[in-house]
């Protein structure tokens, strides 16, 4: 336990939680907007400007920032105070804290926690994330609410279990849950020149993972928790500041999903055929990081797409894609793997 | 007195004061607030696992306990909805206070027993040969599938059944036996 | 001790449950096949396949195998056990088929959870570790909770399956504390291992607060005193099959779990450690067994409800049993004498027959009166003859009236108690007598109201042709047993060889 230790540990958390992940949070919220205009045929927020300077709409995150922290900040008559408080910050944490075992490059100066269980423990704190959802439309004392987050409650239970189950494939084939040797396993070559990425060899998973993960972030097509057009959610009874730490961590959210598929499906930082063990010092390093950034960009925008692509799902509808038709697949896919593997 | 037993003293305080909380007024008169400090306690007992170098243990305990157990219950409890005036108030009864009695009195000989019989043993030296990757998962799920298979598949046996009654108690009743 | 492969063919009367448990599920998936008697004969159909492996000797050493790398043990208790255990099963299936209590749509699942039952209670007798132990009680324990809670419309039935299910989580508790503990100061889930240091160091007092603690938990499962307050509700407001099945299954399979327990920690050891932890074991037992007894006994006096009479029945039956546990002393030493525990296996027996067969008769009154009540039961000497000499001789057996299977069980039982000597057995055998002397009283209230009350319902109550046949098959071994049980001592001789 020697102090260097803990420094270096404490500057890696800042990097990584909030230099990395937040500020891409807020990016994503003018990236949301901005991809919502091209894809809608229009141009989207450029009003906002610094000393004239619009920047395509970029200074909008400082905007939204500045008016979240002047708004009046109101509790409703009879909530529950200690919990309404504490909703925002419960549904903040969990995303921040799945980081600690993401690997951004190689060998242990890249990764917070290179835990033995790594992927377990984002699952573990993942469950932590249904508290904030749940405990915020409660704490509310709206009856609107209220159902908003038993909603919630329920879509993030059922989609836990398929998540789950997709990435036992990975497990079985990597022998690890630990992620960062998951990425090195990535780095072996399949017939000599194919790189051994999770979507080459679980191509079915990803689908459902990505899948399962945007239905776990009440995310579009399956927001109807939040029903921000449509039905009341849990979060109406929130404003200014608080509102804006629901709004955020459903988009750092959205950057752990992409970390996680880059991670377990895109090979983490391994470019293709250059140093699978990463090894390599110096600028392939560099590289190595730069590449695991430019996948979770990349898995970012898709995330982003989709969502202003589908329509919403009814909530019958969504239950019924959990239950009824994710986790049989993901069964299927756990046990077409097991055969694979015995084959080979 | 250790950084680690600091350590242990803290999350060993507030796994009892959750549980305590959750019976004790006034926290436990209100079903959510008592749920909520029940888990608190499974994240610091999750914590003495870690410190009892039992990782798989420690974030199944998260995953399970924490994640799943409590979100059922916190959802049931918000399902309910119970007003303040619905939940009633609390009387202290002659067994009540005999009951309360005999816990302490258990308690004090659960307590002094356990001294006297660990009086003079060294706990074990977890960092030492012979004790690496100890409680990881390669060691548990190793003994998982090989001495302890029994007890594990018919745990799934369990579950299914208990799922299957689960379903039974809450479907709705139809006519009588034809 | 065997390893996972070799152990399978120990364990095949479980496995043909657990394909009975598979078939009724999918038989109950599809509308045609989801009819009453498709699904009783699938589940009868198991429980005979069973019942006939384990009777034709397979999964039957001579000796003691240790299998599955310590968890259970094979041999012949089990064997004896698993025979009381599925014949539970299979009759209660029967009970259930001519029942009303019991809806056809709940009938396949009811089914499955009966025949897994059976299966958790195969493992109970069988467990030689702390885990396969709690695991088994639980597995029994929540497929009684819902068994219990089966009529859903109706308040009484879902008040027992919640009074069982708090009940059962507290006790479930407490004995999980105490074989927590148990591994604390053992090192190891096997009870090999606690054995060892028991026997080795003594460990009291923590050892013998642990044991206590489990059995506290295993005395919620006999329903023995003062772990005996679920039993009326439960038994009053479930099923009237359930009911039967719940009174001699769960309770045999305790009894099974705690014999196998003291055995495998106390079976002869020597040494002055263990011997006084045995000894106070028995002292502690033997208190419990006389206020089991003696409340099971004065509470049954002044019930109306025959449910409920016999569920206090029940838990004086319970009492009996305990006098065969407490004789743990003489299972010590070098030459262990197992004389008390083979006469709780022998009185098991005799108490299936004669219990199963009261809990028939109540079934056919509860579906053909509607009612449980001593009121309903008046004159039935002249509406159904053949129900009424049976229970009449039900009765009777379970007073332990000569030449009833009841007496010789109840003889074996203070036979085993009195040949261990000391003053303290001699007080136990005679708070028994006088237990069974008070039974008397509430049994023959039944009878004379069947035989000599006038009631103004004078209608025949039909039995049916199932049940008449089922109530002469359990008749004919209440009597047999009485004057020719030699066979049946044979059989309890193999418990603990």
């Amino acid at each position: 336990m020697d102090l260097t230790f803990l420094l270096m540990t404490l500057l890696k958390i800042v990097l990584i939680c909030f230099v990395f992940a937040m500020i891409l949070g807020a990016i994503l919220t003018w990236g949301e907007r901005k991809l919502s205009a091209v894809v809608q045929d229009r141009i989207g927020p450029n009003r906002a400007s610094i000393l004239g300077v619009t920047a395509l709409g970029l200074m909008h995150p400082i905007a939204d920032m500045l008016k979240a922290f002047t708004k009046e900040d109101f509790v409703p008559a009879g909530a529950n105070r200690f919990l309404f408080a504490m909703a925002p910050m419960l549904a903040m944490v969990p995303p921040l804290v799945v980081f600690a075992v993401v690997p951004f490059g190689p060998g242990p100066d890249f990764v917070i926690a290179p835990l033995d269980t790594g992927v377990l423990f984002i699952f573990a704190i993942g469950g932590m994330g249904i508290y904030g959802a749940t405990l915020g439309g409660w704490s509310s004392n709206n009856s609107f609410a209220l159902l908003g987050s038993l909603r919630a409650a329920a879509q993030m239970i059922s989609y836990e279990v398929s998540m789950g189950l997709n990435l036992v494939g990975i497990f079985m084939i990597f022998g690890t849950v630990s992620l960062s040797n998951i990425v090195l396993g990535q780095g072996q070559l399949l017939w000599g020149w194919l790189p051994m990425w999770g979507i080459v060899v679980q191509p079915v998973a990803f689908i459902l993972f990505m899948t399962a993960s945007m239905a776990e972030n009440k995310r579009a097509p399956f927001d109807l928790p939040e029903g921000e057009s449509e039905i009341l959610g849990y979060n109406l009874e929130y404003s200014s500041m608080r509102f804006a730490l629901f709004f955020l961590s459903e988009f750092v959210e959205i950057v752990v999903i992409a970390a996680m598929a880059a991670t377990l499906f895109f090979g983490g930082w391994q470019i293709p055929w250059v140093d699978p063990q990463g090894t390599a010092g110096g600028w392939i390093t560099v590289g190595q990081v730069a590449a695991f950034v430019g996948k979770v960009v990349f898995l970012c925008w898709v995330q982003l797409i989709i969502r202003w692509t589908l329509p919403r799902f009814r909530y019958d509808q969504v239950m019924a894609l959990g239950w009824k038709y994710l986790l049989p697949l993901s069964l299927l896919n756990i046990v077409a793997t097991a055969v694979v593997l015995a084959m080979l | 007195m250790t950084a680690e037993l600091l350590i242990f003293y803290f999350m060993a305080i507030m796994a009892v004061g959750g549980a305590v909380c959750v019976v004790l007024p006034p926290f436990g008169r209100n079903p959510l607030h008592a749920a909520l400090a029940l888990l608190v306690s499974f994240f610091f007992v999750a914590g003495i696992f870690v410190m009892l170098s039992a990782h798989l243990v420690a974030v199944l305990q998260i995953l399970v306990y924490a994640g799943a157990v409590m979100v059922l219950f916190v959802f049931v409890v918000m399902l309910l909805n119970l007003k303040k005036d619905e939940l009633k108030g609390a009387r202290w009864t002659p067994w009540k206070v005999f009951g309360v009695g005999a816990g302490l009195v258990m308690f004090t000989k659960l307590a002094l027993a356990v001294v006297v019989v660990t009086e003079g043993e060294t706990p074990v030296n977890l960092a030492a040969e012979g004790f690496t990757g100890y409680g990881g998962i390669h060691d548990v799920g190793a003994a998982l599938v090989t001495t302890y298979l029994l007890p594990f598949e018919l745990t799934s046996i369990l579950l299914l059944v208990a799922i299957i009654g689960a379903v039974l108690v809450a479907r709705r009743q139809t006519g009588g036996a034809s | 001790m065997l390893g996972n492969g070799a152990s399978l063919a120990y364990v095949i009367p479980e496995g043909i449950l657990g394909v009975t448990v598979a078939l009724v599920m999918a038989l109950g998936s599809f509308k045609p096949t989801r009819t009453r008697g498709v699904l009783a004969a699938a589940g009868i159909a198991g429980m005979a396949a069973a019942l006939a492996a384990t009777a034709a000797g397979v999964s039957w050493p001579d000796g003691t195998v240790l299998a599955f790398h310590g968890n259970i043990v094979s041999d012949g208790m089990v064997a004896v056990f698993r025979l009381v255990f599925l014949l539970t099963g299979l009759l209660t299936i029967v009970f259930a088929y001519g029942s009303d209590e019991v809806d056809t749509r709940d009938f396949g699942d009811m089914t499955a959870m009966i025949a897994a039952s059976v299966m958790g209670m195969c493992f109970m007798a069988a467990a030689a570790d702390l885990l396969m132990m709690y695991l088994a009680m639980e597995f029994v324990g929540i497929l009684s909770y819902v068994l219990a809670g089966l009529k859903r419309e109706d308040q009484r039935s879902s008040e027992a399956a919640l009074k069982y299910v708090i009940f059962g989580a507290a006790s479930s508790g407490v004995a999980l504390f105490g074989m927590s503990l148990l591994y604390g100061i053992a090192g190891d889930t096997s009870l090999a291992a606690v054995r060892a240091v028991l026997v080795g160091h003594g460990f009291e007092p923590l050892g013998l607060m642990a044991l206590v603690m489990i059995l506290a938990g295993l005395g919620y499962k006999m329903a023995a005193v003062p772990f005996h307050m679920w039993c009326p509700d439960v038994y009053q407001g479930a099923p009237t099959p359930i009911t039967a099945f719940f009174s001699v299954a769960p309770k045999a399979a305790g009894f099974a779990l705690t014999l196998r327990l003291m055995d495998l920690l106390l079976g002869g050891i020597d040494g002055d450690a263990g011997a006084s932890l045995g000894h106070g074991l028995a002292v502690l037992i033997g208190l419990v067994s006389m206020a089991t007894m003696t409340v099971g006994n004065l509470s049954a006096l002044k019930q109306t409800s025959v449910k409920r009479l016999l569920a206090y029945s029940s838990i004086a039956h319970a009492g009996y049993l305990l006098m065969g546990v407490a004789t743990i002393p003489a299972i010590m030493g070098p030459s262990p004498d197992y004389t008390g525990f083979r006469a709780v296996f022998f009185y098991l027996v005799i108490y299936l027959f004669m219990n199963l067969g009261a809990f028939l008769v109540v079934t056919r009154v509860v579906t053909r009166l509607g009612s449980d009540d001593v009121s309903a039961f008046r004159s039935l000497g002249r509406r159904s003859p053949l129900a009424a000499v049976v229970m009449a001789i039900f009765l009777f057996s379970l007073v332990g009236l000569p030449p009833t299977a009841g007496f010789a069980g109840k003889f074996y039982l203070f036979y085993a108690i009195l040949s261990q000597g000391s003053a303290f057995f001699y007080i136990l055998a005679l708070v028994g007598v006088a237990n069974s002397f008070i039974s008397l009283f509430y049994y023959a209230r039944i009878v004379r109201v069947m035989f000599l009350d006038k009631s103004p319902d004078t209608r025949p109550v039909p039995v049916g042709a199932l049940a008449a046949v089922v109530l002469v098959i359990l008749a004919i071994p209440t009597i047999l047993f009485g004057i020719w049980f030699g066979p049946l001592v044979d059989l309890a001789g193999w418990v603990f060889i």
